[in-house]
């Protein structure tokens, strides 16, 4: 077991560090120096810049001082646009913001995404599952970008304005640490984790679904069934076990999608999250935030990467002995 | 069934909107009076003065620092001594100018004072505040206010580490209270940058306390003190309780109007009026001008979108829904010049001559401002000819002048375009013309090239950064550009210096205009003091700028500021953001 | 009916190729896949309603007269009416009616006011043919007509809040009666003041008659966003906005993808172990990243494309190249897969040996087999780009100068909370029932050719 992640880990760090090159060497490609200081700097100025944030070293000299600085999760490196505060102070309280809108919804979406799959694959072929799928489509053929608009007028403002319910916030965000936070992240963060979750709902379910109607007409079920066993028994201990392995492969690989999609939310909804930040610090030339979170971002889809590959293993014999 | 399921809807979400204390709730006591104001951005970047420039740093700086002098809220126009005796006492002719600190001034309570007790304020901190601006380590970001202005005062260009001890001959000190400052030249306009917060006054104490962390430990003279600041999320600032004696302007100082609109009503009283400031970081004008609808902000700049939610589009009063909630509302004329702009030293649309001249004349006669005021700002721009912004000297009376090259008028705008040698267009290649990126300038863009096809000219487009747009105009690479000049201070001087030609890019003079006529006009202006003679040089420049047009202009947007009906002493103004101090909260119709 | 040796035709249709006698290539419809395609309507359906929009693109693009930049980009009317004819209310009426009069007063203030008012239109509608005199009287009754509107409103409102004041406070009834009264005088000068307005209106611009007035109307249809121009114009412009980016995010990626996983396939080793390592690599990171970094690359670089010198960042080449880094994966992983399977068979072998090209064989014996796949991968290609435009047009990093459904989304989001749905419903209408084929059309096909597909 353990060699298999050994090696599925010395498989994916090259990959990982290939990646933190490539990404330093395209950020690298317009000096940032120069963008940053846009007044018309001198001479001396851009000199004097580029001493100050470390960039007139080797390349090479960045590049393992950059893996250092992950490495040891230390970012004391100071931030070009909010310049009193560094990388790591910056980036540290953005990175729970977007915890709390995804991983919720993506435990929120799998439950309900397996509930549907389960439900329309138990009826296959009836009104039922006709008409779930025909939702989940037709959830997959609207932009996110629409569901998120209609979302804040429908979740927010007409909620208020009919009925004078204030059930979600327009916007914002009050961390974690403050009292009452439960109650605090159904306002701010419950909108857009149902946002997301209407967003995804149509892929998963119908994935989910398939997953489960391949397990139906295998013919461990049909023996099961030919021995007497209850549609329930069936359903949960035998169907579900088997695929779980799909199920939590999926889960595993939208992940990172989550994260990512999470940017507009985050952008929309004013979520000081990881990907709003990103954005914001993109935008004003703040070359060292730039750089820290598109590697952390990067580190963090590797991670699960190797998870997934172990989970897996873990699962299925068959994998880790290939 | 349905009446139990919409319970069930409502318990759950009275429940979920259950929410209880939140940081800061302890000062919210019963009786505290509370300013709930908005920010559109995600807030100040900095605290620090001496590296504040956007619209927000200023916001919050002023509140807890404060400059020499403050722009008069009963008349923005006017300038009022802040932490001053009295006003600066003008010798030689203007090169030289007095100053009598006020008594009692003391900065706020802070561990980095000895014992925890702000002490009073000094010459010496004036100087040192405006030798930070000098300081490379700051940013250098405010130093065009002074730069060249002080004799002495210079940034040192070698990289080495500013002397903050070095005597400057300019600033000359007579006593702890008394000062003199002697300029380079006798320029009016250095009263006004001593309004702005960028001159306001630190404490040396804190910024050798704080260092690199000063920019959020602020610690000036101002009526409020820091209670907390989360970056992009909250800021929250307490009633300073050493604020020095400083009361609401007496019922003389306002005009008839504002009497009447029950401005005068808290005259005398001491200030700040508010126990606390709460600042909301909304970015999206949706859920800003819901959150005022609400009742959760005390005032608004009412963004265009919304204008015909409370006002009639046409007349610009307010409607039956506003007029129903009680709201207050002031009409705020900006000083603004939004302009399209050509690059003076460009090949194709650059020049003295006739024939370019007649070129840029056709453009201006293709384009239709008004279009734009009514597209795009709900028509709430006012259109005026030359660089002068509305409300001061040498704009226009009635804001139009006869025969100034403003369009639309197609026909006229084809004469001249054969005039140029290109008729029809024929001949004339794309023209590059540069804006910043904004969905509202995407749009704006689709107008403008529009518009000029009317005629045949086209255009080429380039929506980019800010920043971008700006280096592109200092390296006197953009053509054809556009972007909103807002002045300083009120005084023309500030629209007309950026058509001198000293400050060429990669000055303000960003289309490198340069007419030796202009200037010489320009530098027996600005010793003069304001008066008619000054006007009417004013005018001149004005009129020798329409005839070349360098610049196709001019709108200056009015913005709405709506406030609820329990915010009392409100006068906005975008002039300077110290006015938080007056305002105060009716509790009886809260 | 007993058995019959294999030797003999089964079946009696088949009579006709036995009758035939010569041997004749399988046709296209006589695959079980293809025809069990066909059977499915909804796939049929989808993929008729796709090659409608690939036609209306391909009408738009090419220089026929069907829909014109100036179509789509020119004021048709003033902003922000709404569709399908509806009546606005008394207020977006008034401001109809001031946007007509004001653009006459711009062009009686040009230097020369007759050919300023000759050019003065609207699409089809027209300024009436009168000479500028009676343009300035009718003008002049205009302006008239809007004070003694205002003058009905403000006393309308006014008597409006007395009676909210009155229901809220409670009064006597005759009070009620009276304050009824007014009321209802108020709205009755109000309305009529508002129709008085609209006739001298109508005097200046009268509207379209006939087959003009058809098309006037189809331009309205559903209605006009900020500057007046007509929306469902450019929801239709924008079919080809949309499927130029499709098609040609959809092509490239499934040919590098086609090209790479062929090369994978059958070339193995280092060539394998490379493309492999690439996919992992590259699709670990989502599209939005590498869109975000390659749009901000360029955006700050001045490259300018080689022969028409257009700068880079202008062009929608970011966009490309950031589907491009991620779309491609699926198709390669497929071909890849089915060249490994096929590159063991012994045919295979012996005619890679006589000196048949990979390519050739790639072509023949790969490809046919999984070409569903590959049309499913283009299919979802094509989708993920449509999607993706919108999300980059709102970022600010998409396509320009021409419309397209994101730019309209991006535009009307603000106009949500005023409650007016026209132009992001267009836009999201259209797009919907393009994604929706083509994901209805990637359902069937998967039923229909995948074997160990169960529906």
């Amino acid at each position: 077991m353990w060699s298999y992640v050994l090696r599925r880990i010395l498989y994916n760090v090259p990959i990982y560090l290939v990646i933190v090159l490539v990404v330093m060497a395209m950020l690298r490609i317009n000096d940032p120096v120069a963008a940053y200081l846009s007044k018309n700097p001198t001479a001396a100025e851009i000199h004097e810049t580029r001493a100050r944030f470390g960039l007139d070293r080797p390349f090479l000299a960045q590049y393992l001082s950059m893996l250092g600085s992950i490495a040891t999760l230390d970012f004391s490196a100071r931030s070009w646009y909010r310049e009193t505060e560094t990388v790591g102070q910056v980036v540290g309280p953005s990175i729970l913001p977007s915890v709390a809108v995804t991983l919720p919804a993506l435990a929120l979406s799998t439950f309900v995404s397996v509930v549907v799959g389960l439900v329309a694959a138990v009826n296959r072929g009836r009104a039922l599952d006709r008409g779930l799928m025909f939702l989940a489509v037709i959830g997959m053929s609207v932009s996110y970008l629409v569901f998120i608009i209609l979302g804040q007028y429908f979740g927010a403002f007409w909620l208020r304005e009919r009925f004078g319910l204030e059930l979600f916030a327009i916007r914002g965000y009050e961390g974690a640490g403050e009292a009452n936070w439960p109650a605090n992240w159904a306002y701010y963060c419950l909108l857009p984790v149902v946002i997301s979750v209407v967003v995804s709902i149509g892929y998963d379910t119908r994935f989910y679904r398939s997953v489960i109607v391949e397990q139906t007409t295998a013919d461990y079920i049909r023996t099961a069934r030919a021995k007497g066993c209850g549609q329930a028994r069936v359903m949960f201990r035998h169907l579900l076990r088997n695929a779980l392995i799909p199920i939590i492969t999926r889960v595993m690989i939208t992940l990172p999608f989550l994260i990512v999609g999470s940017l507009l939310l985050e952008v929309y909804f004013s979520i000081p999250g990881m990907g709003n930040t990103l954005l914001t610090h993109m935008i004003n030339k703040d070359f060292a935030v730039t750089q820290t979170i598109v590697a952390l971002l990067a580190a963090i889809f590797i991670l699960t990467n190797i998870l997934t590959d172990v989970l897996y293993a873990l699962v299925d014999p068959r994998v880790r002995l290939s | 069934m349905r009446a139990g399921f919409l319970f069930g809807v409502a318990a759950v979400a009275a429940m979920l909107t259950g929410r209880g204390a939140v940081a800061g709730e302890a000062d919210r006591s019963e009786g505290t009076v509370v300013l709930p104001l908005p920010m559109n951005t995600d807030g100040p970047r900095s605290l620090d003065p001496a590296r504040g420039s956007t619209t927000y740093d200023n916001m919050a700086c002023v509140q807890m620092y404060e400059p020499l002098l403050q722009v008069a809220y009963y008349d923005n126009q006017r300038f009022d001594p802040l932490l001053l005796a009295a006003l600066p006492e003008r010798l030689e002719d203007g090169k030289r100018y007095r100053f009598r600190l006020k008594e009692g001034v003391r900065f706020h309570d802070d561990p980095c004072f000895p014992g925890g007790r702000g002490r009073e304020v000094v010459t010496e901190d004036v100087f040192y505040s405006w030798k930070r601006l000098a300081d490379p380590a700051n940013g250098m970001k405010a130093w065009w206010l002074l730069d060249g202005a002080i004799v002495g005062l210079e940034s040192p260009s070698g990289g080495e580490a500013f002397d903050y001890d070095a005597p400057v001959e300019g600033l000359v000190r007579l006593s702890d209270r008394e000062f003199e400052v002697e300029l380079t030249r006798p320029v009016y306009r250095f009263l006004w940058v001593l309004t702005m917060f960028q001159t306001s006054i630190v404490a040396r104490e804190a910024v050798e306390h704080y260092g690199d962390e000063f920019g959020a430990h602020p610690v000036g003279t101002g009526p409020f003190v820091l209670d907390e600041w989360v970056p992009k999320q909250r800021l929250t600032l307490n009633r300073n309780p050493n604020y020095h004696e400083s009361y609401y302007p007496g019922p003389e100082k306002w005009s008839e109007e504002d009497r009447r609109a029950g401005l005068a009503a808290a005259a005398g009283e001491r200030l700040p009026i508010a126990d606390r400031i709460e600042f909301a970081m909304i970015i999206e004008e949706q859920p800003r001008f819901l959150e005022f609808r609400q009742g959760n902000l005390a005032y608004i700049e009412l963004p265009f979108t919304y204008f015909g939610e409370l006002f009639n589009t046409r007349t610009k009063t307010m409607n039956r829904e506003a007029r129903k909630a009680g709201y207050g509302y002031r009409a705020v004329p900006l000083l603004d010049m939004i302009f399209r702009a050509f690059n003076m030293e460009d090949p194709l649309v650059g020049g003295y001559t006739a024939e370019k001249r007649a070129l840029r004349q056709a453009i201006a006669y293709a384009i239709d401002l008004d279009e734009f005021n009514e597209t795009f700002y709900e028509g709430l721009c006012v259109q005026y000819d030359g660089p002068i912004p509305p409300g001061l000297d040498g704009h226009p009376e009635g804001h139009l002048l006869p025969g100034a090259p403003r369009g639309p008028d197609l026909q006229k705008a084809r004469k001249l375009l054969a005039e140029a040698g290109y008729p029809g267009g024929e001949g004339l290649p794309p023209i590059r013309y540069y804006t910043n990126s904004s969905s509202i300038n995407a749009q704006m863009t689709d107008l403008l090239r529009r518009q000029l096809g009317r005629i045949g000219v086209r255009i080429d487009t380039q929506l980019v950064d800010f920043s971008q747009l700006i280096e592109l105009t200092n390296k006197k690479q953009a053509p054809m550009f556009s972007f909103a000049w807002i002045t300083d201070y009120p005084d023309g001087e500030n629209n007309l210096a950026i058509f001198y030609s000293k400050n060429v890019s990669p000055g303000s003079n960003h289309w490198n205009y340069s007419r030796p006529e202009f200037d010489a006009l320009y530098e027996r202006a600005i010793v003069l003091e304001p008066g008619p003679e000054r006007t009417a040089l004013y005018e001149q420049m004005r009129d020798l700028v329409l005839g070349d047009t360098p610049v196709v202009g001019s709108l200056a947007r009015t913005r709405y500021y709506v406030w609820q009906p329990w915010l009392t002493n409100a006068r906005p103004t975008e002039r300077f953001w110290g006015w938080f101090k007056y305002l105060g909260v009716d509790g009886s119709e809260r | 009916m007993h058995p019959s040796p294999a030797s003999q035709p089964e079946q009696p249709s088949d009579l006709l190729t036995a009758r035939a006698g010569a041997h004749r290539p399988s046709g296209l419809f006589d695959k079980p896949g293809v025809r069990k395609f066909v059977r499915n309507r909804a796939g049929v359906v989808a993929l008729i309603v796709i090659a409608a929009f690939v036609l209306v693109a391909a009408l738009i693009a090419l220089p026929t007269r069907m829909l014109s930049m100036d179509d789509v980009q020119s004021r048709v009317a003033p902003s922000g009416l709404p569709g399908l004819g509806m009546a606005s209310g008394p207020a977006a009426r008034t401001e109809i009616a001031d946007f007509f009069v004001r653009e006459v007063e711009k062009a009686l203030r040009a230097s020369e006011p007759d050919a300023a008012l000759a050019d003065l239109r609207f699409a089809e509608r027209v300024i009436a043919p009168l000479p500028v005199g009676e343009v300035r009287g009718a003008v002049a009754d205009a302006r008239a007509a809007f004070a003694r509107l205002d003058a009905a409103l403000l006393a309308y409102e006014d008597a409006q809040i007395e009676a909210e004041e009155l229901a809220e406070g409670g009064g006597s009834a005759a009070d009620a009666e009276l304050l009824g009264e007014r009321l209802g005088a108020a709205r009755d000068r109000y309305r009529d003041s508002l129709r008085g307005l609209e006739a001298h209106v109508e005097r200046l611009f009268p509207r379209p008659e006939g087959w003009r007035r058809v098309v006037y109307g189809l331009r309205l249809f559903a209605g006009t966003d900020r500057q007046g121009r007509s929306i469902a114009f450019r929801a239709i412009y924008s079919v080809k906005t949309a499927v130029q980016i499709g098609m040609v995010t959809a092509v490239f990626s499934v040919f590098i993808g086609a090209v790479l996983g062929g090369a994978a396939g059958f070339f193995g080793g280092l060539v394998d172990h490379a493309v492999v390592w690439l996919y992992s690599t590259l699709s670990s990171i989502p599209y939005i990243i590498w869109l975000v970094v390659i749009a901000f690359v360029f955006r700050e670089s001045d490259w300018t494309v080689p022969i028409t010198g257009k700068p880079i960042a202008q062009t929608l080449i970011p966009v490309y190249l950031a589907f491009g880094v991620t779309l491609w994966v699926g198709t390669c992983r497929v071909i890849r897969g089915e060249a490994m399977k096929i590159k063991g068979l012994d045919y295979i072998q012996s005619a890679l040996a006589t000196g048949c090209s990979p390519a050739r064989i790639l072509g023949r014996h790969v490809l046919p087999n999984v070409l569903y796949l590959v049309f499913i991968n283009f299919s979802l290609a094509f989708v993920a780009a449509i999607k993706g435009e919108v999300i980059l047009s709102y970022l600010g990093l998409g396509v320009q100068g021409q419309p397209s459904w994101g730019i309209m989304i991006r535009d009307s989001k603000d106009d949500v909370v005023l409650g007016v749905f026209w132009e992001l419903g267009a836009a999201t209408l259209m797009m919907f029932v393009l994604v929706y084929a083509f994901n209805i059309l990637s359902d069937a096909l998967q039923d229909a050719f995948d074997p160990k597909h169960v529906g």
